[in-house]
């Protein structure tokens, strides 16, 4: 994949893409957790969404810029 | 021998831990502020160091106005930075396109877009406000550099949000991971604290033991408390998935307390009248007065968890089904016959009282449901918080701004001064920022302050410090202690002007860079510039229509009148609800601005009379009422109008005669319609809401008397008050 893609002639980091899908994907994960009852069993919930982010966004700017 | 030392210690040390836990209580989460707004910072930096952005500070800045003490308000707050400089960022390309080449003409669209989003921020509260002041100033701040090298306006608007947007990123991840402070908490203990609070007052009342200023005090405390839940409620839903499964019942906590607070008023106000005038009812209702002061006072400790809230409503209701006997036995040992005069007295009083006592149990029972997590049953309307904004004024403020960047454009353009751009940018910025606070001219003042203390330290630290400073994190460890210091300044209420325009100004002067440019002229030059653009804003701000002119205050009082007249002749759907609302913001700005305590004065006559208003026009489409009946309901409901539009003698006069008249109109009614007992009570209730316009419009001592110099010898007829 390339590293940027031009919109509207501007070039934008591709990997800025990837956070966006990332944010997207998390939420998502996040409305399921809290539904199941997740975040009652963590201990810090916040640094618990955090680090799940931090994992997904590694995994799919991983996917992109290999 | 040791086991009697361990003991001395432990009795030497336990003061010390006791001071220990009061100073954490107090001061510990101030530090622990200071500590995150610091580590945000140098994050943003390093982050912003590190991606090769070119101006690192503006992320630094973005942090110090992002970060709050609640995660709620930041990451709301962050939400509206990054739609208002979106926003800002649109509008400087719209005219930077369009007016790049011609200054004069740039100058007069930018004022032109400042003044608007200006007066919008005057106009909406809180967030919203917020957002336009962003959207405001954005443009200001890329716009003017841009128009002098229109070239490099898209790079330099995609970096200044990037360096926003990371900013945003740090302050939010921060605030959220380390010792979060829940807005959910602070929600509580203002619930906990104002039901408390409403309970003592109530209390002590009764007791009568506090005195009509104090009264006038603790309700405008009240009305503070209710804005401010209506604030953070709205913050918190961002934050806490469970706040909004609470959110539709804080609505009607929100509401039913206006409520119960507003009869109570009027309730007081009623008894106060009748105790002065030495009225017969006045003594036969003092039984009932100190009844209900016994239930309240029996209640003790003030309810803290919701089992306590339950039992204290329960025992609300057991009151109230005594009351009605009490109420019974004691208008039978009223003088008999009573005169018609004392009945009405006695009947208002009593129907205000038994409203009260059914709206605190209301109170307490949603203040008992809301520890529950499972939703409550909707309510039978939406309840929104309703708030009315004069237009005149946003828009006189916006204005203010207009003229301020025009002056200063002028100046610039006129004297071609070098730094003038940079004066231009913080007139805007600060005249933007500091409209939406109740007092601009002060606070513009505190941030002059401290914007020459930040320069100073700047010009200290970047010529005397910084060149000896070797690497990222050296540089860390010298930024520490001064931004450390004037956050922690930012944190004392009454220095927080000063503290957060020494940080800005600080960081702003000092811009760490890839690059740093060393250069003493340029320094002093643009900080001065800077400086001179903040003052050009204080002095508009004294100038054109300041906070505490005459004028302002006039307005403020029509205003408070005008929601007399909201009640007269708004459509009666949820209009108590925004009637309540709607005042209450008006006194808790009245309160904050420190102006107009004079125009307080209407304080209680506007919530006694536009509340009963609103009775009384509920009760007539209640039921079929007769034509005439109708009619001269209608009559006194528009001459009420009128009189709270334009206060005079006269109008005074027509308006109680008006209420005589559906007065006297009710009671033929009541005698003709004795079948329906739907009506009757209608009937009787509208009577005493009549009654209590005509007590509050009778009563001398209150404003109107001094302010319409009504003649005592007018005649009244033969509708005179008892006294």
């Amino acid at each position: 994949m390339p590293r940027e893609f031009a919109l509207l002639d501007a070039l934008v980091p591709t990997l800025f893409l990837a956070f966006l899908v990332s944010v997207v994907l998390q939420t998502l994960l996040d409305r399921v957790m809290s539904r199941c009852g997740v975040y009652r069993h963590v201990w810090h919930p916040p640094l618990f969404r955090l680090s799940v982010f931090f994992c997904i966004f590694g995994a799919c700017g991983l996917l992109v810029l290999r | 021998m040791s086991a009697f030392d361990a003991d001395t210690m432990k009795l030497r040390l336990w003061p010390l831990w006791q001071e220990a836990v009061a100073w954490g209580k107090s001061e510990g989460w101030n530090w622990i502020f200071v500590f995150k707004t610091t580590l945000a910072t140098l994050l943003a930096m390093g982050l912003s160091l590190r991606f090769e952005l070119d101006q690192p500070s503006t992320a630094m800045i973005t942090v110090f106005i992002v970060m709050q003490p609640q995660t709620g308000l930041v990451l709301t707050k962050s939400l509206y930075r990054v739609g208002g400089t979106l926003a800002g960022a649109a509008a400087s390309l719209v005219l930077v396109s369009l007016f790049a080449q011609q200054q004069e003409l740039f100058i007069l669209g930018l004022a032109l877009w400042v003044g608007t989003c200006t007066a919008g921020a005057a106009f909406y509260r809180n967030f919203k406000s917020y957002g336009f002041v962003l959207a405001g100033y954005t443009a200001a701040m890329i716009g003017l550099p841009a128009a002098l090298q229109p070239q490099t306006f898209f790079t330099l608007a995609s970096t200044r949000l990037s360096e926003v947007t990371l900013g945003i990123l740090c302050a939010g991840v921060v605030s959220d991971i380390i010792f979060p402070r829940r807005l959910s908490d602070d929600i509580t203990k203002n619930v906990q604290s104002r039901y408390t609070e409403f309970i003592a007052f109530v209390h002590s009342s009764l007791a009568g033991t506090v005195g009509q200023q104090e009264l006038k005090s603790i309700q405008l405390r009240l009305a503070g408390n209710v804005i401010a839940l209506e604030a953070i409620r709205g913050a918190a839903a961002l934050e806490d998935p469970e706040v909004r499964a609470r959110d539709r019942r804080l609505r009607k906590l929100n509401s039913e307390f206006m409520a119960a607070s507003t009869t109570f008023n009027s309730f007081r106000q009623l008894m106060q009248r009748l105790t002065k005038n030495s009225a017969p009812a006045g003594h036969a209702l003092d039984t009932l007065y100190e009844s209900l002061g016994e239930t309240l006072g029996r209640m003790g400790q003030t309810p803290r968890t919701a089992d306590e809230a339950h039992q204290a409503a329960r025992r609300i209701a057991v009151f109230r089904k005594e009351l009605s006997r009490h109420v019974e036995k004691v208008r039978l040992s009223l003088a008999d016959p009573p005169d018609s005069q004392t009945r009405m007295d006695f009947d208002t009083a009593v129907e205000l009282l038994f409203r009260f006592v059914r709206e605190l149990h209301a109170y307490s029972r949603t203040y008992a449901s809301l520890p529950e997590t499972k939703q409550g049953p909707k309510p039978p309307d939406d309840i929104r918080f309703f708030s009315r904004t004069d237009p005149v004024v946003a828009l006189l403020t916006g204005v203010r701004v207009f003229f301020a960047i025009l002056l200063v454009g002028t100046f610039w353009i006129a004297s071609a001064w070098p730094s003038g751009v940079n004066a231009l940018i913080f007139v805007a910025t600060v005249s933007a920022l500091c409209a939406a606070f109740p007092d601009p001219a002060l606070a513009a003042k505190r941030m002059i302050i401290g914007h020459t203390a930040g320069f100073i330290a700047a010009f200290v630290f970047k010529f005397y410090v910084m060149p000896s400073l070797d690497g990222f994190v050296l540089l860390c460890a010298g930024l520490v202690p001064v931004l450390m210091a004037g956050l922690y300044l930012y944190t004392n209420p009454k220095w927080a002007d000063f503290g957060i325009g020494f940080v800005i100004f600080f960081t702003n002067m000092i811009t760490p860079g890839i690059s740093m440019q060393y250069n003493p002229l340029v320094f002093i030059n643009d900080g001065g510039a800077l400086i001179l653009g903040v003052v050009a804003a204080w002095v508009m701000f004294m100038t054109l229509m300041p906070a505490n002119g005459a004028w302002l205050k006039r307005r403020l009082a029509r205003q408070l009148r005008h929601q007399v007249i909201m009640a007269c002749v708004d459509p009666l759907a949820g209009l108590i609800h925004r009637f309540e609302s709607s005042t209450h913001e008006l006194l808790h700005k009245l309160a904050s601005g420190q102006q107009g305590l004079d125009s307080l004065m209407w304080m209680f006559p506007v919530i006694e009379i536009g509340r009963a208003i609103i009775h009384v026009r509920q009760d007539a489409v209640s039921g079929r009422m007769s034509q005439s009946l109708s009619e001269s309901v209608q009559d006194c409901v528009l001459s009420t109008a009128r009189f709270f539009k334009r206060p005079s003698a006269l109008n005074r006069y027509a308006t109680l005669e008006c209420v005589a008249h559906a007065s006297e109109a009710v009671r033929l009614e009541a005698e003709l319609e004795s079948s329906c007992g739907h009506i009757r009570g209608a009937l009787r209730q509208m009577l005493t809401s009549l009654h209590l316009i005509r007590t509050s419009l009778l009563d001398e001592e209150t404003f109107l008397a001094a302010t319409v110099g009504y003649p005592s010898s007018a005649p009244l007829g033969g509708t005179s008050h008892a006294a």
